[in-house]
């Protein structure tokens, strides 16, 4: 056996997956939001966006306006929310900026969707990012995938079989 | 013996040939040298070093904790991106093999690829041609001229039909390409 080979042989693999987690980075980190390309889980902001949208977000402006998408995340709860921002407060003293975000298509505003029973959302602390473009329907695989136990296996499989039939 | 290849793969046919070079070189008295090799390897695997340890900051705190540690991490990876990729386009530029024969003191470095001749607009005839491009460098004098060599070679001359390596073959082949260039050095 060949040490060095199979090492490179590995190393081809190693670049697949640390190239595409470190641009994900780069591009989290240009964003300057944990999370740049969120997909639309609910049907809340119809007929906006879609369940299964790709959104992209940019989270390097200090402050929303009213009427901009933005994407939140509630304490405790995993999943960020995608709602368009309804009234905006700042406070001079800390110079800091409090949202109250609503779904297009929900009939009331998000204040029982809050953690800890507060009123607002706070535009450094809680907000992912605000929405500045999106493509239709391609993340229906991220939903497919996470919602149908086996689709994860179908996926998984797919991958495998490629990479053992494709060249090289 | 080797293992036969899947005579309709162009990928396994050059693989093969690739590998057999050193093989092959180490019976004409040449010791391979890994310098490149090994550095690529080292440059390869600190990038994924860099990635592994950035996922492992990433699942184990929250974004804002380490986010001066990412933006280094991620710098980092970039940088050495672009010096992989100088390092092949520059430095290594298809080197395929280089060894050194210490009893004649000859430096040899080998770049190959595989032609796929109907590619040259051929089209009766298919096979794949191997093209090395040989390059010879004495040891003392590195200033000699008419050093280099390109030889083409028709892949079914070595080759069976079950797709085995003909190792003879290919020796005596790289022997007498070899023999030719010393030949063209002296006149």
């Amino acid at each position: 056996m060949n040490l060095r080979l199979e090492l490179t042989k590995l190393l081809n693999l190693c670049f697949v997956l640390s190239s595409t987690f470190m641009m994900w980075k780069g591009l989290s980190i240009f964003a300057n939001s944990h999370s740049p390309i969120v997909v639309v889980l609910s049907g809340s902001m119809e007929p906006a966006f879609q369940r299964g949208d790709i959104l992209f977000l940019w989270n390097r402006n200090v402050e929303s306006k009213v009427g901009d998408i933005v994407v939140y995340e509630v304490e405790g709860k995993p999943i960020p929310i995608v709602h368009r921002v309804l009234r905006e407060h700042h406070s001079e003293k800390t110079n800091k900026q409090f949202l109250l975000t609503k779904g297009d298509n929900n009939a009331g505003n998000d204040i029982p969707l809050y953690a800890n029973r507060k009123v607002y959302l706070q535009k450094d602390k809680d907000i992912v990012g605000t929405v500045k473009g999106y493509f239709p329907l391609l993340g229906y695989v991220t939903i497919w995938v996470t919602e149908n136990k086996y689709a994860k296996f179908a996926l998984l499989g797919f991958l495998g079989l490629s990479s053992l039939l494709g060249d090289e | 013996m080797s293992k036969p290849i899947n005579v309709y793969s162009i990928p396994e046919l050059r693989q093969a040939l690739d590998e057999a070079l050193p093989i092959t070189l180490k019976r004409l008295n040449y010791t391979q040298s890994h310098l490149f090799q090994d550095i690529k390897l080292g440059l390869g695997y600190s990038m994924g070093l860099i990635a592994a340890t950035s996922f492992l900051l990433d699942k184990k705190f929250k974004w804002n904790q380490t986010l001066f540690y990412q933006k280094l991490l991620v710098g980092l990876y970039f940088i050495l991106s672009i010096t992989f990729w100088i390092f092949n386009h520059f430095i290594e530029k298809g080197l395929t093999y280089q060894g050194i024969n210490k009893k004649d003191s000859i430096k040899l470095k080998i770049m190959s690829r595989l032609i796929e001749n109907n590619s040259r607009g051929n089209s009766n005839n298919d096979t794949p041609i191997y093209q090395i491009h040989f390059k010879l460098i004495n040891v003392n004098n590195s200033t000699e001229k008419n050093n280099e060599l390109t030889s083409e070679l028709l892949v079914t001359k070595i080759f069976s039909e079950q797709g085995y390596l003909q190792t003879n073959l290919f020796y005596e082949y790289l022997n007498d390409q070899i023999n030719l260039l010393k030949e063209k050095k002296k006149n």
